[in-house]
C-alpha cells in the first residue's frame, strides 16, 4: 500500500486531522507554528506546519542526523527513538539524560503533542 | 416531530437485556473510523459550529473510532437542538493497555504482544489498526512473561471511561457500553492463530500458562478497574468467528477460552452490570455456551453468516445486538431500501423483545444518508410493543 506517512508521524497527522475535521484546529492552535519531528529509528523526519485551521506535513528525507535539526528554520523540534515516545514521560526523561531524546522549545512541542493525543 | 420517550435509554437497554419488553426497540452503534468521519463531516448532516459549542461545553469525546460526538448528533432536537432525530440508544468505548518493548524486535508492541500501525493514505485519511502477532516463538512468549510489571493496566484510563459514560448518559440519554479486549483476541493478537492451534495440540499446558498469565496480569485487573467505575453495560470484543464458522476447533474454544469468558461475565454480573460480547462471524456453534455462562447479549451477528431467526427462537435468553448488514446493504442500497428492510427486520426479530438493531461493525465507507436512514427507521418502526 502506498502511504504518505506511517508510525508516529502518522499518529501525529491523525491527531491534527481529527482536530481539523471537527473544526477545532484553529481554536486549539490560533497562531502559525512550524515544528520538526524526527523519530530516529523510523526515518524520515517530518515538518509540521499549522496555520489558521489548516496543517501540512512533509517528509524531510535529507535529515540523517539529529544535529542537522539545528539548521532547519522552525519554532521547535523533537527527536527520539519510537520506544521512548511510547514509553511516556519517564522514558522521555531517561532519553534526555542518555542524549537519545533532543528537543528545542519543549513548551511548544508538548503543547501540541498533548493536545493531539486527547 | 420528536416522540415523547416513555423510558430512558438506560431503562430501555437494561429492560431488553433482562429479557423483558421495553417501550420500543432500542438501537446500537459500535462507532466509525476516519473514513466515515470524513464522509459524515462533508455531508449535510455534519456537526455545525453551534453543535461544536454544545459538545465542547458538555465535554463530549471526539475520539475515533467511538465517535461519541457524531453519535450525539443523532439525538432528537429536545435533547440536542441540532440533532438529526434518529436516536441511538447505546454506543461503545473500550480501553486497551499500554505499550511494551521486547529485546527480540525494534517494534513497539501492544500489551498483548501484537503489532499495530498508523498509516496515512494518499487521500490524506488516516487509519490505525492491528497488523499481526509478534510473539511468534516460544522464547518470545517467555520474554513477554518477564514484562509482568509493565503490562499492568493504567487506572487513569478507566477513570476517563467513566467520565465519558456519565456525560453521554446525563446529557444525551445515550448508554455507553464499556469493556476491554476478550481472552481469545488478547491471546491470538500476540501469539497468532497458527501458534494457538499448534500449542493447543502439542503443548496445551504452555498455551494454558500464557492464557492464565494474560488473565492474571492484564484482564482480571482491568476488569476490576472497569467495575470500580460502575458501568451499566460491559461489552468486550473477542472475535471468534469468520464467515463460515469458528476460527478454531470448538473443543479448543471450550477448553481455553470459555472458562476465562465465564470469569468476565461473573465479574460484570457480581457488580450488577449486564454483559455483552462482540464477536464477528458465524458463532452459532457456541450460542449454547453463551447461555450457559450467562451472557446477556451478543453483538455483531452479520445476517448472512448467522441464522438470526433460529437464535431468537432457540436462545431467547440472549439479546441479539447489531444484525444489520454493514458490509453490503448499508453501503450499496438506497435510504428507502434500508427503511423497508429495517421495518421487516424489526417485525421478524423484535416482537418478543431481545433485540437491539444497529450496524454489525464499525462504520467505514458508508454513505451518511444510509446511516441516518437506518437509525431513523429504528426510531420510526421500533414502536411495536
Amino acid at each position: 500500500m502506498c502511504a504518505k506517512f506511517r508510525g508516529i508521524p502518522a499518529l501525529i497527522y491523525s491527531g491534527l486531522w481529527r482536530r481539523q475535521i471537527f473544526g477545532r484546529l484553529k481554536k486549539d492552535f490560533p497562531g502559525k507554528t512550524k515544528l520538526v519531528v524526527y523519530i530516529t529509528d523510523y526515518p524520515p523526519a517530518v515538518s509540521i506546519k499549522i496555520d489558521r485551521g489548516n496543517f501540512e506535513m512533509e517528509k524531510l528525507e535529507e535529515v540523517k542526523e539529529i544535529s542537522e535539526l539545528e539548521n532547519i528554520d522552525c519554532d521547535g523540534y523533537f527527536a527520539a527513538p519510537q520506544g521512548y515516545v511510547f514509553g511516556g514521560p519517564t522514558a522521555l526523561m531517561k532519553g534526555v539524560e542518555e542524549g537519545k531524546v533532543k528537543m528545542k522549545n519543549e513548551s511548544i512541542i508538548f503543547s501540541i503533542l498533548l493536545r493531539i493525543r486527547t | 416531530m420528536t416522540k415523547v420517550e416513555k423510558m430512558s435509554a438506560l431503562e430501555r437497554i437494561t429492560t431488553v437485556l433482562e429479557g423483558k419488553i421495553p417501550d420500543r426497540v432500542p438501537s446500537f452503534i459500535l462507532g466509525g473510523d476516519c473514513d466515515f468521519v470524513y464522509r459524515f463531516m462533508n455531508s449535510p448532516y455534519k456537526l455545525t459550529e453551534e453543535d461544536m459549542i454544545q459538545l465542547d461545553k458538555d465535554r463530549v469525546s471526539f475520539m475515533i473510532p467511538f465517535i461519541h460526538s457524531i453519535v450525539a448528533k443523532f439525538s432528537p432536537p429536545d435533547i440536542f437542538p441540532g440533532g438529526l432525530d434518529a436516536k441511538i440508544d447505546m454506543c461503545w468505548s473500550t480501553t486497551g493497555g499500554g505499550f511494551i518493548q521486547l529485546g527480540f524486535t525494534d517494534r513497539v508492541l501492544n500489551n498483548n504482544g501484537g503489532t499495530f500501525d498508523a498509516v496515512v493514505k494518499e487521500d490524506g485519511i488516516p487509519h490505525f489498526w492491528y497488523t499481526g502477532p509478534a510473539l511468534l516463538k516460544k522464547e518470545y512468549i517467555q520474554e513477554y512473561w518477564e514484562k509482568e510489571k509493565e503490562l499492568k493496566p493504567n487506572p487513569a484510563a478507566f477513570r476517563n471511561l467513566s467520565r465519558i459514560r456519565k456525560t453521554m448518559l446525563e446529557k444525551y440519554d445515550i448508554v455507553v457500553s464499556q469493556g476491554i479486549t476478550g481472552p481469545f483476541e488478547n491471546c491470538v493478537f500476540g501469539i497468532g492463530h497458527a501458534n494457538f492451534a499448534r500449542f493447543a495440540r502439542k503443548e496445551p499446558s504452555f498455551l494454558q500458562q500464557h492464557i492464565d498469565f494474560q488473565w492474571e496480569t492484564i484482564e482480571e485487573p482491568s476488569l476490576k478497574l472497569l467495575m470500580n467505575q460502575k458501568p451499566d453495560v460491559v461489552m468486550c470484543g473477542d472475535d471468534y468467528g469468520f464467515n463460515a464458522g469458528l476460527q478454531m476447533n470448538v473443543k479448543n474454544w471450550r477448553k481455553f477460552i470459555k472458562p476465562k469468558l465465564a470469569e468476565y461475565v461473573k465479574i460484570a454480573h457480581d457488580d450488577g452490570a449486564k454483559f455483552v460480547i462482540h464477536s464477528c462471524g458465524n458463532i452459532g456453534e457456541i450460542f449454547p455456551d453463551f447461555v450457559e455462562i450467562g451472557i446477556d447479549g451478543v453483538e455483531s451477528l452479520k445476517p448472512k453468516n448467522n441464522d438470526l431467526k433460529m437464535y431468537r427462537e432457540k436462545y431467547p435468553e440472549i439479546t441479539l445486538i447489531g444484525t444489520v448488514d454493514d458490509s453490503e446493504m448499508l453501503i450499496y442500497e438506497s435510504p428507502e431500501y434500508i427503511r423497508n428492510s429495517i421495518k421487516n427486520h424489526i417485525q421478524n426479530l423484535g416482537k418478543k423483545g431481545g433485540f437491539i438493531p444497529g450496524p454489525t461493525n464499525f462504520l467505514l465507507d458508508h454513505p451518511p444518508e444510509n446511516i441516518v436512514a437506518l437509525f431513523k427507521a429504528i426510531q420510526d418502526y421500533g414502536d411495536i410493543y
